[in-house]
């Protein structure tokens, strides 16, 4: 006689209580994944179908209030001072965009910092598993912090900068080889003639070496190279220290205007005495949005948070099936503004 | 339900249903107004009726505007497809849309064409918000749509100055695997030809890959690039470039290649081509399909948010590449 396949058939077919079943076919994050998978095909085989109406009836009872939540996406921060972690502007600006982002897709977000002042970065991969969010993003984490191991596949996820996270997922950055080259043709236009590069190591070994492509090629196109090298500012240095480096390297090079990604650059060329006559030129490349004198670039943070959640979503909203497999990388470009710290060369 | 669509502002009953639903279709404002007058009147979705239209609705496409339109400024399919890069992409996109439920038309506004305002009259009257940028000309650095109630993706087209959403390969990372890869082999002398600005943003990209790498064990003495023109003494130029700086290794575009080709002549010289469309050229082959699929789920997405308009920065999203084994 032809009965339908019930709950108990299918547990039976995969070796598994109900239960798991159960939570199983409804994606419930406590199931592994590869065990949900299973699950889903045994079902599939046994013709196995979840009666919508009834588990509807069974969701709403009478004595409990009735819940409409609203899906979760998790922000995880990471910092190296994460006591201060929602003080630092750059990490606010991240999650000002992403929250705008969320909250236009329907999305409430939620940020959880990864540290002494939150969860422990041993705990991450037990609290991952638990959460009931739809969706992670890694907001850029200090590379000079341990990465905790967490299996990043189990739920979706979408990283802004934190290239030395091993997840094989979306990443989003700000385009710093634009910076570069949108701030030479700048400075050109001005009539500056020896431009100098001067980058935190750190800082590019964690861009890829983005920021060092787009110094090489504002220099091959120029009509005569001038091959000014750039200079580094080795790890953990302070203002101090570098002072000096700085002051012999603007002078054995005679450079006219300076490009650095560190906001103290203005203050620490004004105590250099410049070798001409006129103050060198300054540019961040990696401005303050607040109005100051420095001309720079200003990285739209806001948008790359969005960005990120933006791409979170369609991750999420993908079935398995439609998810493209070449991992994606996002490039956000920056604003230029004009500042005091450049003027036009005779 | 209607009273809440009544209380909210005379909004259409369908709107309500989407609100609560947090559907991204309707925008935050209306949606916590929606949400504050349902509040204020006791409406609650009825979760049983919810659970079965949304069983019901599974399977079934989702309502709403389902066209997309692919524009280039070439004057025709059989010019856009000459190139296989082009035809390469149309193929990911036509698939991408055709799973996404999605009907892609394409349009042409090349010589003989309509303008792009002409064509944006068609958009208007056919409902379409969805652009996807294919094929645009090198020397093109604008193209004169209204994108304040559209929805943009570019294909490549990183010569156009409008802030864009845009999918590429990433030629950068594909020039610095190229050179590594001869390095290992012990090629010493690896150069790069620019050509003729048929490609100016990627090749630029592509460019400044190189320079990275070659950064690192740079040549001495160096090899400067080599720009393909379409000057005469172009093949003089060239004999002597190859005589004094002896490269053994050449990395260069596809579209270089008929002009290369001659100028070699004999030389013995190893060419990796960083664009290349088809498997049989030796280099790197980025998958154009996946970047037509990516530019058709972008622009999906942000037509199903609601998301118009250009945005405030240009965002470029870069697919990766991966060397031939």
């Amino acid at each position: 006689m032809f009965t339908q396949a019930t709950i108990k058939d299918v547990a039976r077919a995969a070796g598994v209580h109900f239960t798991t079943v159960s939570m199983a076919l409804r994606a419930h994050p406590a199931i592994a994944i590869k065990t949900r998978l299973r699950i889903e095909s045994v079902a599939k085989l046994i013709g196995y179908q979840r009666n919508e109406v009834f588990s509807a009836l069974s969701r709403q009872r009478k004595d409990r209030p009735h819940r409409n939540p609203i899906p979760t996406l998790l922000y995880l921060g990471r910092a190296k001072d994460d006591r201060h972690f929602f003080a630092i502007d750059h990490h606010r600006q991240l999650l000002e965009g992403a929250t705008r982002e969320a909250k236009k897709l329907g999305y409430r977000l939620k940020t959880q910092v990864v540290g002494p002042s939150g969860i422990s970065p041993h705990e991450l991969p037990a609290y991952l598993k638990r959460t009931t969010a739809a969706g992670v993003i890694i907001g850029a984490w200090d590379p000079i912090l341990e990465v905790p191991a967490v299996d990043w596949n189990r739920i979706p996820t979408v990283k802004i900068d934190s290239r030395h996270v091993p997840a094989q997922v979306p990443f989003v950055s700000f385009d710093q080889m634009k910076a570069v080259t949108l701030s030479f043709r700048k400075l050109r236009d001005l009539g500056y003639r020896r431009i100098g590069l001067a980058l935190g190591e750190k800082d590019e070994d964690a861009t890829d070496g983005l920021h060092l492509s787009g110094w090489l090629l504002a220099q091959a196109e120029e009509p005569t190279p001038t091959n000014l090298p750039p200079l580094f500012f080795p790890p953990g240095a302070t203002a101090t220290m570098i002072l000096p480096l700085l002051d012999a390297w603007i002078r054995q090079h005679q450079f006219d205007a300076i490009m650095c990604n560190w906001r103290s650059i203005l203050t620490m060329l004004q105590t250099i005495k410049a070798p001409h006559a006129q103050p060198l030129g300054c540019v961040c490349l990696c401005r303050s949005r607040k109005k100051q004198p420095m001309a720079g670039i200003v990285p739209n943070l806001d948008l790359v948070g969005q960005r990120a959640v933006s791409l979170l979503g369609s991750l999420i909203n993908a079935r398995p099936e439609k998810i493209s497999v070449s991992p994606l990388t996002s490039y956000v470009e920056g604003t230029w503004y004009d500042g005091h710290s450049i003027k036009p060369q005779s | 339900m209607r009273d809440v669509a009544h209380l909210a502002g005379n909004v259409s009953p369908s709107t309500v249903s989407l609100a609560l639903r947090n559907s991204p279709r309707i925008s935050p404002a209306a949606r916590a107004k929606i949400h504050a007058a349902a509040k204020k009147i006791g409406y609650r979705r009825d979760p049983l009726l919810d659970a079965f239209n949304q069983h019901r609705l599974k399977n079934i496409p989702q309502p709403g505007s389902r066209h997309l339109a692919a524009v280039s400024d070439f004057s025709s399919m059989a010019e856009l497809n000459e190139s296989p890069h082009h035809a390469a992409a149309r193929f990911g996109a036509l698939e991408a849309a055709a799973r996404l439920h999605c009907q892609l038309d394409f349009f042409f506004c090349g010589p003989g064409q309509p303008t792009p305002r002409r064509l944006d009259t068609v958009f208007k009257a056919r409902g379409l918000r969805a652009l996807l940028l294919f094929g645009v000309r090198a020397d093109s650095a604008t193209m004169n749509f209204t994108w304040t109630k559209k929805c943009a993706v570019a294909i490549d087209s990183l010569q156009l100055t409008t802030p864009l959403y845009r999918v590429t390969p990433d030629y950068r990372e594909a020039t610095r695997l190229l050179w590594r890869c001869a390095w290992t082999q012990g090629c010493q002398r690896i150069a790069i030809i620019r050509s003729d600005g048929t490609h100016p943003g990627s090749e630029d990209r592509a460019i400044a890959g190189f320079l990275l790498e070659q950064l690192r064990h740079p040549p001495a003495p160096p090899i400067p690039i080599f720009s393909l023109t379409s000057e005469r003494g172009i093949s003089t130029r060239f004999k002597q470039w190859l005589q004094t700086h002896r490269p053994q290794v050449i990395l260069h575009t596809y579209a270089a290649t008929n002009a290369l080709l001659p100028l070699i002549g004999a030389a013995h010289l190893r060419r990796y081509v960083y664009d290349a469309p088809l498997p049989t050229i030796a280099g790197v082959h980025p998958d154009y399909a996946d970047v037509g699929r990516r530019a058709v789920e972008q622009v999906v997405t942000l037509m199903q948010t609601n998301q118009l308009g250009l945005p405030p920065a240009a965002v470029c999203t870069y697919v990766a590449v991966n060397l031939p084994p």
